[in-house]
């Protein structure tokens, strides 16, 4: 009988072929975290200059939106950088191991997007009912 | 295989062999493809909705113009429509791909069919790779702009 470590549930052949799949998406989820960290950080500066010269049209709350957003992007980079190092390791190793880290990170980068957008709805919302109700009011 | 055939091979063409996934990996591998997909289909559903909100918006601002004001379109209405409908298109394909993806995913775990799974890494691939198109091309277009503009 075979045991739990060598026994493969899925087969080799496509695993080889999900290693190949793997190698071409892994330039894509650089590429794609770069140009994330690359606004982010052109975000991050204008805040900066708009901070140092006072304009104001941006008050605090408006700045805490636009850090936090800020921090998101990284964050949602940084996903997309590790799942891109675990495809590169398992298209070159073909370690199980660093295929779950791969589907791991990709998780985490597609829940934090979906819970941003969701918030996003939210905020939206609550921002037409408020509005709505002072335009009443007015 | 011959030291001649090892030396031929690219380093990228998987130089090691692929190792087996176990029981206890596979499972793990399900939970969080199954974490992924229902995400994934949310994301696929906005990105198609949001598609459609901005073709309809654009369409209803350039004929509420010619309705009430009785005003042809002009060229930059012409430009906007032009453009939200590229927008439209290319959110539709790629709304379309996370849902294809998310699908596969499903029938992955639902069939425990190999195709899907190999089906849901190619789609997740090409949906990364359109996204990356798109940011090249708009990249490409913002620096076209800027450098048009700052040239005046």
């Amino acid at each position: 009988m075979q045991t739990d470590q060598v026994s493969s549930t899925i087969s080799i052949q496509t695993l080889d072929e999900i290693r190949k799949v793997l190698r071409k998406t892994r330039g894509w989820l650089v590429f794609l975290a770069v140009v994330s960290f690359g606004s982010t950080l052109l975000s991050l500066v204008s805040i900066l200059i708009s901070v140092i010269r006072g304009s104001g049209s941006s008050g605090v709350l408006d700045i805490l939106v636009k850090l936090l957003f800020a921090g998101f992007n990284i964050a949602l980079a940084v996903f997309l950088l590790q799942a891109s190092q675990s495809g590169k390791k398992y298209a070159e190793s073909g370690k199980a191991e660093e295929l779950t880290a791969y589907h791991d990170r990709i998780k985490i980068y597609f829940t934090i997007t979906g819970l941003l957008v969701l918030i996003g709805f939210v905020v939206a919302v609550l921002m037409a009912l408020i509005g709505s109700g002072a335009g009443l009011r007015g | 295989m011959k030291e001649t055939d090892l030396k031929a091979a690219s380093p990228q063409e998987s130089p090691q062999p692929t190792e087996p996934l176990s029981v206890g990996r596979k499972a793990n591998l399900d939970i969080k493809i199954n974490g992924t997909r229902g995400w994934m289909g949310f994301l696929g559903v906005v990105i198609i909705i949001s598609g459609a909100l901005a073709a309809i918006f654009s369409l209803l601002t350039v004929s509420m113009s010619v309705v009430f004001l009785g005003t042809s379109p002009d060229s930059s209405s012409w430009i906007l429509v032009i453009s939200v409908l590229i927008y439209t298109g290319v959110a539709i394909y790629l709304g379309v791909l996370l849902l294809s993806s998310s699908s596969h995913a499903k029938k992955y775990l639902k069939q425990d069919s190999e195709t899907e799974l190999l089906k849901y890494h190619v789609k997740m691939r090409i949906f990364f790779q359109v996204t990356g198109i798109i940011m090249i091309i708009g990249l490409s277009v913002g620096l076209i702009l800027i450098m048009a503009f700052s040239g005046r």
